[in-house]
């Protein structure tokens, strides 16, 4: 390996221009469950963000130090900032949802939803965790250029035309590290413990009466059964920061993923978490094979021809010039 | 550095904007792999002592333990004793998702988060004097007979070793063989109620 292979790698990874259909799927698919989660946020809102919240903002304030993005600390913590707060989340994350002004929805979506990250610390779980991270890097995206209404009101203005242009995949690149960065972390922490390893961790957390959702007769009672779900979450969660990467498993590899991610929806009462990651994997797709997916789709429902152009490496390219 | 032309802008103008995205890229791995990556080693430590500051302040700080090392193997709730200014006694008792329905329960995860994971661990004191107040504005029903002390408790019962005692799911423990622990004790004062 030279270094001019490494560099050529590293360009063709973040830089050769790719479709954008992928990365707008995505932008709904995760507009949709911060939605969700926007809406469970108002149960309780006023226990978590009002002027007589159970954390006072001084407590939040000496638990997270000061200088955070906190738009708390600029209106104040009174009920009004907390309403104008979670109203300005709530419409910028249906705006970009929509993709509409999609960039500067994503930065008003993210500053909101810090804010009332920061103005209480613990209530938050891994799932908000995720979605602040991934709003962060989905403000770098191009992912208003595809099914948005930012595209609609461009083409019926005449300044685009034609199939969305391909983009340089950076900032959805860096989702995927992030990403990766999630399974690969949880895996670890897991592989030092010894309910994981000895395949009893299922057993314990289908008996914390907490999390009990719906019933799962026969398998949640065989500790064979057991051995064998502890063992296969732990073995898809390193799949999915490791064999992903393998052009020819990666999309099974999220299909398990989702199965997971839908077992415990459907067994454990841990509201958005699964929504929130099943949403991620979306960003994961290879960019060909969504836009694959999508051109089928469309020309299914309406008979239209599949698009365009390739996708031409960067180090090609050069080669070419 | 070798970087990829863009359409309609000025060549120079292009070169530079790709060398900011570079090093946006470049950095933010680093931040992202620094705070999300597990365990201490001393490159990770020292790049964290410079970047954590960044991603405190922008919100990119992330843990991802779920239900690791090792999973929970406790079932646990809160309570709140109050006494009154007549010396009469009420406990409160913090949201119990076992007790609620299911789109109840779905709602109120919050409430869960905050009780039995952060509220109930000593690590979390900081919180305590706030959920006191705040039981203390929760029980206050007669402006004449405010509360007066909140003592918050907590119960617990371990989930055993499966392979000692296979306990089938769903099973319910009964209260007495929880284990109960005062861990707080706050006196209320007129202006906590108001």
């Amino acid at each position: 390996m030279t270094l001019q292979a490494i560099r050529n790698a590293w360009n063709d990874f973040f830089f050769t221009k790719q479709p954008v259909t992928g990365i707008a799927v995505f932008r709904i698919c995760f507009g949709l469950v911060l939605i969700l989660n926007a809406l469970f946020l108002l149960a309780g809102f006023s226990d978590w963000f009002g002027s007589h919240a159970i954390v006072q903002y001084s407590t939040a304030l000496t638990f997270t130090g000061t200088g955070r993005i906190n738009l708390f600390s600029i209106l104040g913590a009174s009920d009004s900032s907390a309403y104008l707060i979670y109203g300005t989340h709530l419409i910028a994350i249906v705006s970009l949802t929509l993709g509409l002004w999609t960039r500067s929805s994503a930065v008003v979506a993210f500053i909101t939803l810090v804010s009332l990250h920061h103005r209480d610390p613990l209530i938050l779980n891994s799932g908000d965790t995720a979605m602040r991270v991934v709003l962060f890097l989905l403000m770098f995206s191009r992912a208003g250029d595809a099914f948005s209404l930012d595209r609609w009101r461009a083409l019926k203005a005449g300044t685009t035309t034609g199939p969305p242009a391909f983009q340089m995949p950076w900032a959805q690149r860096l989702m995927q590290i992030q990403i990766c960065i999630i399974y690969f972390s949880t895996a670890c922490f897991k592989l030092q413990g010894e309910a994981w390893t000895n395949g009893t961790a299922v057993y314990y957390t289908t008996r914390l009466w907490d999390f009990e959702r719906f019933p799962v007769p026969f398998l949640n009672d065989s500790l064979v059964a057991i051995r064998l779900m502890t063992w296969a979450s732990l073995a898809i969660e390193c799949a999915l920061c490791s064999c992903v990467w393998v052009k020819e498993w990666r999309n099974t590899v999220l299909i398990l993923g989702v199965l997971l991610h839908l077992s415990i929806e459907y067994s454990m009462n841990i509201p958005v978490f699964q929504w929130v990651m099943m949403s991620l994997l979306v960003a994961m797709v290879a960019p060909q094979d969504m836009d694959r997916w999508v051109a089928g789709l469309q020309g299914r429902w309406h008979a239209l021809p599949a698009p365009l152009e390739q996708p031409v490496p960067v180090s090609r390219r050069r080669k070419a010039a | 550095m070798n970087i990829l032309p863009m359409k309609n802008v000025p060549a120079a103008a292009t070169n530079w904007r790709l060398v900011g995205i570079q090093c946006f890229v470049i950095f933010h791995i680093i931040v992202l792999v620094c705070c999300g990556v597990p365990g201490s080693f001393p490159l990770k430590d020292r790049l964290l002592q410079v970047l954590n500051p960044y991603a405190l302040r922008v919100g990119l700080w992330q843990y991802w333990n779920m239900f690791a090392p090792e999973p929970f193997s406790l079932n646990a709730y809160l309570e709140a004793e109050i006494e009154f200014a007549d010396g009469t006694k009420s406990v409160w008792s913090f949201p119990q998702m076992s007790k609620m329905g299911y789109f109840e329960k779905m709602c109120s995860e919050r409430y869960r988060k905050w009780a039995v994971d952060e509220i109930r661990l000593d690590e979390k004191s900081l919180f305590w004097a706030d959920t006191a107040r705040y039981v203390a504005r929760k029980a206050q029903t007669d402006p004449s007979n405010p509360p007066h002390i909140v003592s918050l408790r907590r119960h617990w019962h371990v989930i055993e070793d499966p392979n000692l005692a296979f306990v089938p799911v769903g099973s319910r423990v009964l209260a007495s063989r929880f284990q109960t622990y005062r861990f707080y004790r706050y006196e209320v004062h007129a202006e906590d109620v108001l």
